[in-house]
């Protein structure tokens, strides 16, 4: 079955997130490399896991969360709680920090803001950098 | 915000400012519809389309991509209402829905044509824009 892209809910420290234009979440864990010297063939272990999120959003002063993610790139906070609800009991959950947020404005067209998401594990949480429920 | 009547709402912004009613009074600004024979100057309007622009929950961002003509016997009577139109199309609260954002991409000029006989066609002028509002 496919999911409607329309997002049931996105929320960033616990507030929903309006006027997004689309998001999209990368997990990764790169193989490392532990091939030896003279060994004629390469050879990985399981890596690092990592998650990241990107949002484009049709920026509005009007729209807190908007300016909340700004600041808190900012101001360095602490990492806050992002959730991405695609529909109802299909969640994608982490803390993260805002590392990125980019302001574009061009002619025939509206402002846009990209922000880019570093998830980080939580003391308290899993060792996923995500919970995919 | 149940019950956005987009080209309600389009007509609204247009005829809501003076600068075009003292032009053109608004009976003679129509969606995409004019009797052939009807008094110039005339305004007549169409959503060419509407498409959602945003995914996150609650009020949806749509955009209306709109073609507004300016219907008058000259070139020069269609681009005299012109200017106004410009101030006419922006942001605000139209009925229900809010113009949160109103993008001029720009105009065409289609001049007067006279033709064998009594047949004649009129000036046009027709003005694109772009229509940001949430539902």
């Amino acid at each position: 079955m496919a999911i409607n892209a329309a997002l049931t809910s996105l929320t960033w420290k616990g507030v929903a997130v309006p006027a997004v234009g689309s998001v999209s979440i990368s997990v990764t864990r790169p193989a490392l490399d532990i091939t030896p010297i003279g060994t004629p063939t390469q050879q990985y272990i399981a890596g690092v896991a990592g998650a990241t999120a990107t949002l484009d959003l049709f920026f509005d002063e009007d729209d807190a969360p908007h300016w909340t993610m700004l600041g808190d790139i900012q101001t360095a906070t602490a990492a806050g709680s992002l959730v991405i609800t695609l529909e109802a009991n299909t969640t994608v959950t982490g803390d993260a920090f805002v590392t990125s947020y980019e302001i574009t404005a061009q002619a025939q067209s509206v402002v846009r803001a990209n922000v880019q998401f570093q998830y980080t594990t939580a003391a308290s949480a899993s060792a996923n950098p995500v919970t995919i429920a | 915000m149940p019950g956005v009547n987009i080209e309600q709402d389009v007509r609204t912004m247009i005829a809501s400012y003076s600068g075009i009613t003292n032009a053109i009074p608004a009976a003679r600004i129509s969606h995409g519809y004019r009797l052939q024979d009807g008094i110039l100057p005339a305004i007549t309007y169409e959503l060419t389309n509407v498409v959602q622009q945003s995914i996150s929950g609650g009020a949806k961002l749509w955009l209306a991509s709109v073609e507004i003509t300016i219907i008058a016997a000259t070139t020069k009577a269609a681009l005299d209402v012109l200017p106004a139109l410009k101030v006419a199309c922006g942001a605000g609260q139209y009925n229900i829905a809010e113009f949160e954002a109103v993008i001029w991409n720009g105009h065409t000029t289609s001049a007067a044509v006279v033709g064998e006989g009594d047949e004649q066609e009129p000036a046009e002028v027709t003005a694109s824009i772009d229509i940001y509002y949430r539902d």
